[in-house]
């Protein structure tokens, strides 16, 4: 059972929908369990687009796509225009953290059955490359709505909840009958590589991120994968001082952040049979990894190396084991995909 | 309007079970189960009573579609809760009830939030904000 698993948010949840056993992956077969039914009802689906399309058809979901400040306005006008004038607290709504809202139109207001929910999807800037994820993640919220849809609700967004939508999204999303074919055409069984991902993103959704698309990869990889991303961090105990009383301490040696790994994902190939990478370790010089993040000029790279350079602090390293990694720069921070070489 | 078993069905179809684990679980066989999803049997209220427990559904919902322990729910709610910090906010505006009832009820419209900050609850909306957005319309 996952962290996840022990949030009261996502228990209650679960105990919403009268779900028994894990909380996450009993809400997760529940969405799926009915984009089946609604998939089979319809006689199947021929790619995301379509799944999409029934998907919000069902949930009475449409999507307004914001690429501009002059959409937003665009936008507000006209919800203001059907009596919703809710849509014009967007202009602070849609911050800078905020990438989608979802809307409940006042049902007695004129809204269509088309259109009950109105969920908002700010592309503008970097938020564009979340596009397609945000789209199934405030799906994923109307998925779990009771069926007394016509109640007020109001979910809270705790960031555990918050977490378990974007699980729905991630496996609904890549939804496992249209991309697992597509992953098996371009994904000979090999190493999986970046350009692999990238064939296989541009097969199923084009507008998918690469990220996204990675993780989607990697869950239904049957052999090991752990995804890191690295930036420059203090080891968690300094990290402790600096915020605490105690940073007085480091006045006369104070501490450097090193290039660290705080984000590791292994698949469960990689969990079952404990290849690894501990979450915050020291990345060395010598791997693909921090050549990368020091090297401005390039964007990706990649390369062999051995784990066993990768060193803790006490000295001890990860075992000895022949690794392909590549790596791609996202701003301040490198990510990377690490598998065995037999 | 969906009969009862094909509420049964519905249910038994989001929670990823067959006939057979719906059966099992509420002591019934499953070929009974499959007549009363099919329409093709009347059901008494003792077994039925064992099947929304197994699905963990209300009996009014199974038999009628709506929920009369929602509704009670839903009448309490129409004495409004009014959260501190709007209730704050509405008398420092010297805000009417009517337009704060209005606030909430927009503020209530929103149910979800795609966010990489925690966006708390009702208690941390800026309602300040929130008024001067919508404020040309209450």
């Amino acid at each position: 059972m996952s962290r996840l698993d022990q949030e009261p948010s996502v228990i209650a949840l679960a105990a919403e929908l009268g779900l028994r056993g894990d909380p996450v992956e009993a809400v997760i077969g529940f969405c799926h369990a009915k984009i089946d039914r609604w998939v089979k009802g319809r006689g199947g689906v021929a790619s995301v687009a379509d799944l999409e399309s029934l998907v919000t058809e069902q949930l009475q979901l449409t999507f307004e796509e914001l690429f501009t400040d002059e959409d937003l306005e665009r936008m507000i006008a006209k919800y203001v225009a059907q009596r919703e004038p809710v849509f014009a607290s967007l202009r602070h709504g849609l911050d800078s953290s905020t990438f989608g809202t979802t809307i409940r139109r006042r049902s007695s207001r004129g809204a269509s059955p088309k259109d009950k929910y109105v969920a908002v999807i700010d592309c503008r800037g970097e938020k564009g490359a979340r596009r397609f994820f945000t789209r199934w993640h405030e799906i994923a919220h109307l998925l779990v709505l009771e069926r007394e849809l016509d109640a007020p609700v109001r979910r809270s967004t705790d960031d555990p909840l918050e977490q378990v939508m974007d699980s729905i999204a991630g496996r609904i999303g890549f939804y496992e009958p249209i991309f697992a074919p597509i992953l098996a055409r371009r994904h000979g069984g090999a190493l999986l590589s970046f350009a692999t991902i990238d064939a296989v993103r541009k097969d199923y959704c084009d507008h998918a991120s690469f990220q996204a698309t990675l993780f989607a990869c990697q869950r239904r990889l049957s052999t090991p994968l752990v995804y890191v991303e690295a930036e420059m961090k203090y080891k968690a105990e300094e990290e402790r001082r600096l915020r605490s009383s105690q940073k007085r301490l480091f006045e006369d040696d104070p501490p450097v952040a090193k290039l660290r790994v705080p984000l590791v994902v292994p698949n469960e190939a990689a969990t079952d049979q404990n290849f690894r990478v501990m979450p915050n370790m020291r990345v060395p010089e010598t791997s693909v990894i921090h050549q990368l993040h020091e090297d401005a000029s390039r964007e990706e790279a990649s390369g062999e190396e051995n784990l066993r350079s990768w060193e803790f602090s006490d000295g001890k390293t990860l075992p000895d084991c022949r690794v392909w990694i590549e790596a791609k720069r996202a701003g301040n921070r490198v990510f990377a995909i690490i598998q065995p070489l037999n | 309007m969906p009969t009862v078993g094909e509420r049964i069905k519905e249910r038994r179809e989001d929670l990823g079970w067959t006939q057979d684990e719906l059966a099992r679980k509420a002591s019934i066989s499953k070929s009974f189960l499959s007549d009363l999803e099919n329409g093709k049997r009347n059901v008494g209220a003792d077994k039925l009573l064992d099947i929304a427990r197994a699905l963990s559904l209300s009996l009014d919902f199974i038999m009628t579609g709506t929920n009369a322990e929602t509704g009670a729910r839903e009448s309490t709610k129409a004495e409004v809760q009014i959260p501190k910090a709007l209730a704050q906010f509405a008398q420092n505006q010297s805000l009417t009830f009517r337009e704060t009832l209005a606030l909430l009820e927009m503020q209530n419209q929103i149910i979800a939030h795609r966010s990489s900050v925690k966006k708390g609850d009702l208690e941390q909306v800026d309602w300040q904000k929130f008024y001067e957005a919508v404020k040309e319309f209450l």
